[in-house]
């Protein structure tokens, strides 16, 4: 193995042992413990370990030698002792190493960047390799800790295929109060996002199936600016936005020639590029970002039209900022699924600590006795000495206009519990709840 | 009463915070705050380093000068085999200019042979890069400007996130007139997504009670976000099939 130094030898002959070592059954044979040993020979004298990483700093690996070096370090960290990898940890941990790793072209290769990463981070090495799937490492957007991740996916997470993590659920029904309920704020918060992505990958789906016509797509584009200044004073600031000159013109617009026709048209069809619509960023057909848009109708109505757009996270705006300025061909397409809607839920999970009630929502065990609450004493009084009857008194204070019904019993008691315990649940057939007991609460309770 | 959130109908319309929002805009506002103040002063200072930096990103441009300078510390075969060897004047191109200094790593760029150069030493030791495809080739160009222009991008995305932290903090202060209005109101009615995004809002004019409706219908967490800690009483209606 060491004989050969040639960059040829690395490409070729090495890389397709390492690949052929990298599938996932050859993981699986006696718990991993014969890859062990292979890694272990491969390794161990170091004078192949020592060319090879000098090929690879010295740019000599193409993608296939890259993602067989990348291999070869990931896992010599998890298999061989840490005694034997602190010169090679200590190797990439240096400056640039792991940047250069990440830099590569393949998508695979830098997940396992990331997860080399991610192992170097935490002193501690998983041993569960062939368990469950864990957070963290295993795309740009994977965080052990959940309050890290990004609400908008970056391009890798979008296209990864890796199963969603969630908490497993040891960690839901046992251990302190604490925990559990740290740990069932994580799933719900993992659980929202993964239903987020499904929708926004079903969409890039759907863009790239149907005739161009059905989804917008808008090609050629050039990068204008790297900042969005609005143009009046009237208007608020924004987020940072970059601009790009869309050439061709707005389907709809280019039979328009006064621009200020232009602008009447955009604003009587707010759905044509809508605000805060999600479009993808494409540079030389690669996804590189999730944009949504900031609808400037002065300069999308402009000659040459303008499009703002929004880049949210750092990985993403970073990857974004490199790739428009190496390459040319940049486009947008539309995506029929939107962030927006899931964004401020997720956004609440993660700066959530404390769930009110948990006794009730998350702890309740069969047994234990609702809470109440006293504020409403005279009217629950009032309501269990006449049922039926005294519904038409209770209802007639606060609005006049509101009919005088006569609630059966279980209606009274449904709205006695909902006015006395701190946590109730209402459920019955359609039209018995949903008309009486919500307006007929929120009176009695004013 | 108020009503959060995007769709509104005709008896609903005057309860909403959108209309009162276009129509009476002062009840949202607020008076002097000098946090404001303060805040809108350093986003100033960082929009005007934005701008700077603007210029400064449209003139990166990985030059063949950048990429040898690269090449030099992260790319040592190609550095050698790009690098001009000293010639006695003898050699020229074929409209016959004199050959200049990055004349071999063009012509490696463009998808050419070494010309004028192919027997000469330094292009035989690195026969295998000059024998590389054009696809190849543009792949290895593509990794070294990026790395390359990485380089400059992380001090721009540095002020990008300041910018957009300090924009955020702008926004919160500045909704802060929608708490007021709401506080002075006796029934909050909104959507769930409404009541993720006005939370702080909302928790800042401490309902005692949160009636959910179609409660079946809802996701687990789209509840637990409208959970504020002043809720004395949660009342979920619905239909359990």
């Amino acid at each position: 193995m060491s004989a050969d130094t040639s960059p040829a030898f690395y490409n070729g002959d090495v890389a397709k042992l390492l690949k052929y070592l990298s599938s996932p059954e050859l993981l699986s044979v006696g718990e991993g413990s014969m890859l062990k040993q292979i890694i272990s020979v491969l390794m161990d004298p170091s004078t192949f370990w020592v060319q090879f990483v000098e090929a690879f700093s010295q740019s000599e690996l193409d993608e296939s030698g890259k993602f067989g070096f990348a291999w070869l370090c990931y896992h010599s960290i998890l298999f061989l002792p840490h005694s034997k990898t602190t010169p090679m940890r200590s190797k990439m941990n240096s400056k640039g190493f792991m940047d250069l790793l990440m830099g590569a072209k393949t998508l695979e290769t830098r997940n396992i960047a990331l997860q080399i990463n991610h192992c170097l981070e935490n002193a501690s090495i998983s041993t569960s390799l062939t368990g469950e799937p864990t957070p963290g490492g295993r795309h740009d957007n994977d965080f052990a800790d959940f309050r890290k991740i990004s609400i908008v996916p970056t391009a890798d997470e979008i296209r990864s295929t890796l199963p969603i993590t969630t908490v497993s659920s040891s960690h839901l029904y046992e251990g302190t109060k604490e925990q559990r309920m740290a740990a069932y704020l994580e799933n719900q918060f993992r659980l929202l996002r993964e239903d987020m992505l499904s929708e926004i990958r079903e969409g890039i789906q759907l863009a790239s199936e149907r005739s161009k016509y059905r989804t917008l797509v808008l090609n050629n584009l050039r990068l204008a600016d790297i900042h969005y200044k609005h143009a009046y004073e009237g208007r608020r600031a924004v987020q940072w936005a970059v601009v790009f000159e869309y050439p061709a013109g707005l389907r709809p617009l280019r039979n328009i020639k006064e621009q200020g026709e232009r602008k009447e048209w955009l604003q009587n069809n707010r759905n044509f590029l809508r605000h805060l619509s999600t479009f993808c960023l494409y540079v030389e057909d690669e996804l590189v970002a999730l944009t949504t848009i900031e609808r400037d109708e002065d300069l999308l109505a402009a000659w040459p039209c303008r499009v703002v757009v929004h880049i949210e996270g750092s990985a993403s705006i970073a990857r974004a900022l490199v790739k428009l300025k190496v390459s040319d061909r940049i486009k947008l397409v539309q995506v029929n699924s939107s962030i927006f809607a899931y964004q401020p839920i997720l956004c609440a999970l993660q700066q959530m600590v404390d769930i009110p009630h948990a006794r009730e929502l998350l702890f309740w065990t069969s047994g234990m006795e609702p809470r109440t609450s006293n504020s409403l004493h005279p009217l629950v009084a009032n309501l269990r000495g006449k049922p039926g009857v005294a519904r038409k008194a209770v209802l007639s204070v606060g609005s006049s206009k509101l009919k005088e019904v006569v609630l059966d019993k279980s209606q009274v008691s449904s709205l006695h519990m909902g006015l006395t315990q701190t946590v109730s649940l209402i459920q019955g057939p359609p039209g018995m709840c949903d008309e009486l007991s919500p307006p007929a609460l929120s009176n009695t309770i004013l | 009463m108020i009503r959060l959130g995007g769709k509104f109908t005709e008896r609903t319309r005057p309860f909403s915070l959108q209309t009162i929002q276009s129509d009476s805009p002062s009840l949202l506002h607020l008076g002097y705050d000098p946090s404001v103040w303060s805040l809108r002063q350093t986003l100033e200072r960082l929009d005007q380093d934005l701008c700077k930096v603007r210029k400064r990103y449209s003139k990166i441009n990985p030059s063949h000068g950048a990429i040898m300078q690269y090449l030099r510390s992260n790319g040592k075969a190609y550095y050698d085999a790009f690098t001009l060897p000293s010639l006695d004047g003898e050699v020229v191109t074929k409209k016959g200019k004199k050959l200049g200094p990055y004349f071999l790593l063009n012509n490696w760029m463009r998808g050419w042979g070494p010309g004028p150069l192919k027997d000469h030493a330094v292009v035989k030791n690195a026969a295998d890069i000059w024998s590389m495809r054009p696809h190849l080739r543009h792949a290895k160009l593509t990794e070294w400007k990026e790395a390359i222009v990485r380089s400059h991008v992380a001090s721009i995305v540095n002020i990008v996130s300041r910018y957009n932290d300090i924009q955020s903090q702008l926004e919160a202060k500045e909704s802060r007139g929608i708490s007021r209005l709401l506080q002075s109101k006796r029934i909050i009615a909104c959507t769930t997504t409404a009541a993720a995004k006005y939370r702080d809002q909302i928790k800042g004019s401490s309902p005692s009670v949160l009636l959910v409706e179609e409660a079946g219908e809802i996701l687990e967490s789209h509840i637990l976000t409208a959970l504020s800690p002043s809720i004395q009483k949660l009342i979920l209606v619905g239909d359990h099939k």
